[in-house]
């Protein structure tokens, strides 16, 4: 088990009211899906390279969310803080572990 | 204790401290913030909500104990209209507000700090030659909380006698930081259960997930 605090979750990424915003949702670790509004910043590509301020370009994309880690629990769930400052749960199976490189942030 | 521009200058250089683009000058104790694009000024779709609660045979009012922004922003947030009878209208490059015109437009900056090991909190206020034309530049939120890093979205709102006009880049806002007396904790206290974990019915925790999608957070049990 890796101990990383920076992590990634996949995510699907909606466009916000502005360009500096971005909607995201993901599964939680009891199936439900929570959805919440955070900044360009912490949208990732699926290769770890941020997204750029006209993307998605569509209604959605799927993605990658910076989160951090806040606990591993022994039962297969890792709790997070999401960069809206609320504390979640998912699969740890989902988790992605970042490594940062320069101004990106690479999954390994 | 509120940072100087000596220390303000400091915290940006060892990247305790984001604004980006990085300013071209820092005052005594606070920094600059400017609007950004014209395209980024943004107003509420009033009617467009009203006819929407009436097609559901609903109240036209907006609840706010039910109100998610994130929801609800991407949906009734337009552009600045052309249409010169609004409260807000665009003439070119302008945004002009008539009296309790309302818009929101976020900053060019990026603004806040790292997402780990934060030392600092930074506070969104007004200019006082601004605000003594009546103009508001935020409503009662402040706190960029530590931690956290993004473009701000400012509430501006014309409370005084004048129209004003507002364009891209104007200096409207200033940023002052303020250090942490210690770093933000970064464990989950003890019996606190996150939204969306698995078996927490019967867990004995003293804590409890909140109603409402886990828009409450977490909330004591009484």
């Amino acid at each position: 088990m890796f101990t990383a605090r920076l992590i990634a979750v996949p995510c699907k990424i909606f466009n916000g009211a502005f360009s500096g915003d971005r909607v995201v949702e993901f599964e939680l670790a009891n199936k439900s899906s929570y959805r919440t509004l955070v900044p360009r910043f912490y949208c990732l590509h699926e290769d770890g390279v941020r997204i750029k301020e006209h993307e998605p370009i569509t209604d959605e994309m799927k993605g990658l969310l910076l989160c951090k880690v806040v606990d591993f629990l022994p039962d297969g769930e890792t709790i997070l803080e999401v960069p809206d400052h609320k504390r979640v749960a998912v699969d740890t199976s989902m988790v992605r572990k970042i490594q940062p490189r320069d101004e990106e942030l690479v999954p390994v | 204790m509120f940072l100087s521009d000596r220390d303000l200058a400091q915290a940006i250089d060892s990247k305790l401290l984001i604004v980006d683009p990085r300013p071209e000058r820092i005052d005594t104790c606070a920094i600059d913030l400017h609007l950004d694009r014209i395209e980024e000024a943004k107003v509420w779709s009033v009617e467009k909500y009203e006819k929407s609660q009436r097609v559901r045979g609903a109240e036209p009012y907006l609840r706010i104990g039910s109100f998610h922004y994130k929801d609800f922003a991407p949906e009734y947030l337009s552009p600045v209209p052309a249409d010169t009878s609004l409260p807000v209208f665009r003439d070119g490059e302008l945004v002009v507000l008539r009296q309790n015109g309302f818009v929101l437009w976020q900053t060019k900056e990026e603004v806040g700090t790292p997402e780990e090991g934060a030392r600092f909190v930074c506070f969104i206020e007004g200019k006082s030659s601004r605000a003594r034309t009546g103009l508001l530049i935020h409503m009662t939120a402040p706190i960029i909380h530590a931690n956290w890093r993004g473009k701000v979205t400012l509430e501006i709102c014309n409370l005084g006698p004048f129209t004003v006009a507002l364009k891209a880049g104007d200096a409207v806002a200033q940023l002052a930081v303020a250090a942490l007396t210690s770093p933000p904790l970064e464990r989950r206290p003890e019996g606190q259960i996150a939204i969306g974990q698995r078996n927490v019915e019967g867990g004995g925790s003293a804590i409890a997930r909140a109603p409402g999608n886990g828009e409450g957070g977490l909330t004591l049990k009484a």
